[in-house]
């Protein structure tokens, strides 16, 4: 569900109207993966440390893509005005908005944080969610069985395992177009076995005859440290790549907005770790889409921000 | 062990669509005998004088509060008697003087729903928003309806009942009074009088109540499910994340919908109290955190000196408070008209949100686990 909003957004393929209706309403969606109790939206910031601006925000992106890169399709983007751009080495065809921002790419990046991370973290595996949760209850005809509290625990490792939307019946990580891929890249195989680990062991000591919450606690925070550290390094250098795209192609190639665009969402997607809050993101965001947006930057303005972020996250 | 634990989680990946269980042996051992300690309550003596906390809270905030209110429904009701006798522009101006009055004192109790209170649907009674229009006028219209034991008829009594017939009338608050000089206006100024009515004896109700259980409710000072602090302090908790967080602010701006809901603000009709509304009541807030009495500025025992006491430093109850101001401050910046606000720069709504929702993790989770208490409810997020 959230790569075909995505993809709507990468291909134009959809009006304002459509992308709204994916997006607030689940449905929409085509191939008979319409299910309105499964909202995009609803799900996105909405854990209970959570801001409830993101969602706007995202709302709005929707609107600007409409306003500024639909509606400009097939016209050449420049500074202020948004549209088709392919200039570069790569040859990387893309569409952006007056401020050089990727759209697709942004809201993909955000929803790894917004959507997964906050879920998974902040909501379902969350040490005080968890401890609310009936563990004892079991009905064959419910879940399969699980308890509540398993049910929840596998929600979360839902969000990252499987795609967020109808069966990923391969379970194949590469397959998911959000955290669960970045998980699964090269780079992060520490985590990525780290992260397994913490949610058998801490569905384990959910289900054991003796449940253990310090146990499981402990594997919960495992999990949000493993997660905030792909994220914070994806920012990095999703940062640095677009600084040195500016300094190796002495100028701005399409390679460069794309790149800037996914930092800017991991950046977004920063906020749902414990380094930053709404606000410091907010401010971090603004810098990056002063004047012209990405359009105004300087590679020594990125390098400075990804070594600002790698001096709070210790990445 | 964790070979089972590897199977296991290896066949949910393969199967993720039910996430289905593997039943093997081996796996079925992880599922048998299950027990959990959690969500029982241990009684813990920790020693702090919950009694005196009670009596505190009972004598100086919560009698008060509601000798308060009843005082204002007094006058209130006696606005609306004068105006049914002489129906002027100058009488219905201070009728709708005392309702905001009486609505303001509201705001101090709607905290509390202990005993005579939560058998009779007090607060839902009183302060059920969006008020149902299309009711309340067919129910005028037939002269025939239940104000008291009729659950459907909440949303359409109360204050913000009270607030259409004094501003919502006619759909324009400098028509509402032709409405009472019209050929119909008696059903009016009838259904009008018994909205009043149903709020002073409503109100007597939890008066007398208090009268006669307040030696009751202090001395119920122990630690379970039933024990007064503990429905004492859930009531508020619940309060502060239904009454104020979602009702006030988070259901209007949107936050549990897909759009914003300007119409679901707190005296809609009326529209420019909103924002009193709201500080009075996060000042209830804090000064019930604070054990502040309703008529002095004396604190006493409270959840403050509680928390304080079993952590025995003061960072949790200031971080509280720290919090409580700062959503205090978020309220003030906040446009009077809530519908205004909303409709023009929402942000500043949802901004709002944020700060109010940060007192409810630090409630919820931190003060509940350091005071041994559990909730006693599912969740209080929009409807």
């Amino acid at each position: 569900m959230a790569k075909q909003l995505v993809d709507a957004l990468k291909n134009g393929t959809h009006d304002l109207n459509q992308l709204q209706n994916m997006w607030t309403t689940g449905t929409g969606f085509a191939d008979g993966l319409d299910n309105p109790g499964k909202v995009l939206r609803s799900k996105t910031s909405a854990s209970p440390t959570a801001s409830a601006t993101v969602q706007v925000q995202l709302d709005d992106m929707l609107v600007n893509f409409s306003d500024e890169v639909y509606a400009n399709w097939n016209t050449d983007a420049v500074a202020g005005t948004g549209g088709e751009y392919s200039t570069g080495n790569s040859g990387r065809i893309i569409h952006i908005n007056s401020k050089g921002m990727e759209i697709d790419q942004c809201f993909a990046k955000s929803l790894i944080g917004a959507l997964c991370l906050d879920q998974t973290v902040n909501k379902y595996c969350e040490a005080s969610y968890q401890a609310g949760l009936n563990n004892v209850d079991r009905d064959p005809a419910e879940d399969n069985n699980a308890t509540e509290m398993e049910h929840k625990w596998d929600e979360g490792f839902g969000y990252v395992y499987g795609h967020f939307g109808p069966e990923n019946i391969n379970g194949d990580l590469s397959a998911d177009a959000l955290l669960g891929k970045y998980l699964n890249k090269s780079g992060f195989e520490t985590e990525k076995e780290a992260v397994f680990e913490a949610f058998k062991l801490g569905r384990a000591a959910i289900s054991h005859s003796e449940p253990d919450a310090i146990l499981r606690d402990a594997q919960s925070v495992i999990i949000k440290a493993e997660f905030s550290k792909v994220i914070a390094a994806k920012a990095v250098a999703y940062l640095e790549e677009s600084a040195d795209l500016l300094e190796t192609e002495g100028g701005f190639s399409a390679d460069y907005f794309h790149a800037l665009s996914e930092g800017w969402g991991f950046i977004l997607s920063l906020q749902y770790t414990d380094w930053y809050s709404n606000s410091d993101i907010n401010a971090m965001l603004a810098e990056l889409e002063a004047g012209d947006g990405f359009w105004s930057r300087t590679a020594t303005e990125l390098d400075e921000m990804a070594a600002s972020i790698k001096s709070v996250t210790g990445i | 062990m964790l070979l089972a634990l590897d199977l296991f989680y290896l066949h949910k990946i393969i199967k993720m669509k039910k996430l289905l269980y593997i039943t093997t042996t081996t796996i079925a051992i992880l599922f048998i005998g299950c027990s959990s300690n959690e969500g029982q309550i241990n009684p813990i003596t920790d020693g702090y004088d919950r009694k005196s906390m009670l009596v505190n809270i009972a004598d100086n905030i919560i009698i008060p509060s509601y000798n308060n209110l009843d005082n204002k429904i007094l006058d209130l009701k006696t606005s609306t008697d004068i105006f049914s006798q002489n129906i002027t522009t100058d009488n219905l101006y201070d009728l709708r003087d005392k309702w905001l009055k009486a609505y303001t004192a509201w705001q101090r109790v709607e905290m509390f729903n202990i005993g005579k209170s939560e058998e009779i649907f007090y607060i839902r009674k009183m302060n059920t928003y969006p008020t149902d229009v299309p009711r309340i006028e067919a129910n005028i219209e037939s002269n025939s309806y239940d104000l008291v034991n009729q659950s459907n008829n909440y949303d359409a009594q109360g204050f913000p009942a009270l607030d259409y017939m004094l501003y919502g009338l006619n759909g324009d608050s400098m028509l509402v009074l032709d409405k009472y000089t019209s050929n119909n206006g008696y059903k009016y100024m009838s259904y009008l009088a018994d909205l009043v009515l149903n709020i002073q004896q409503n109100t007597n109700l939890i008066k007398e109540y208090w009268n006669s259980n307040r030696d009751a409710f202090v001395n119920s000072d122990g630690n379970t499910a039933t024990s007064s602090l503990n429905l004492l302090t859930n009531d508020f908790i619940y309060y502060y994340e239904k009454g104020l967080r979602a009702n006030k602010i988070g259901i209007p701006a949107g936050r549990f919908s897909s759009s914003i809901l300007p119409n679901k603000v707190e005296a809609y009709f009326r529209k420019d109290v909103s924002k009193k509304l709201a500080l009075e009541a996060i000042n209830a807030c804090h000064n019930f955190f604070i054990g502040k009495a309703f008529s002095s500025d004396q604190t006493g025992e409270s959840l403050r000196t509680y928390i304080n006491y079993i952590d025995k430093n003061n960072t949790l109850s200031n971080n509280i408070i720290s919090k409580l101001e700062t959503a205090r401050e978020k309220i003030e910046t906040l446009n009077n008209n809530f519908v205004e606000q909303i409709e023009t720069n929402n942000m500043e709504m949802l901004y709002t949100y944020d700060a109010v929702q940060e007192v409810v993790i630090e409630l919820k989770t931190e003060m509940l686990f350091s005071l041994n208490i559990s909730v006693d409810y599912i969740d209080a997020d929009g409807d």
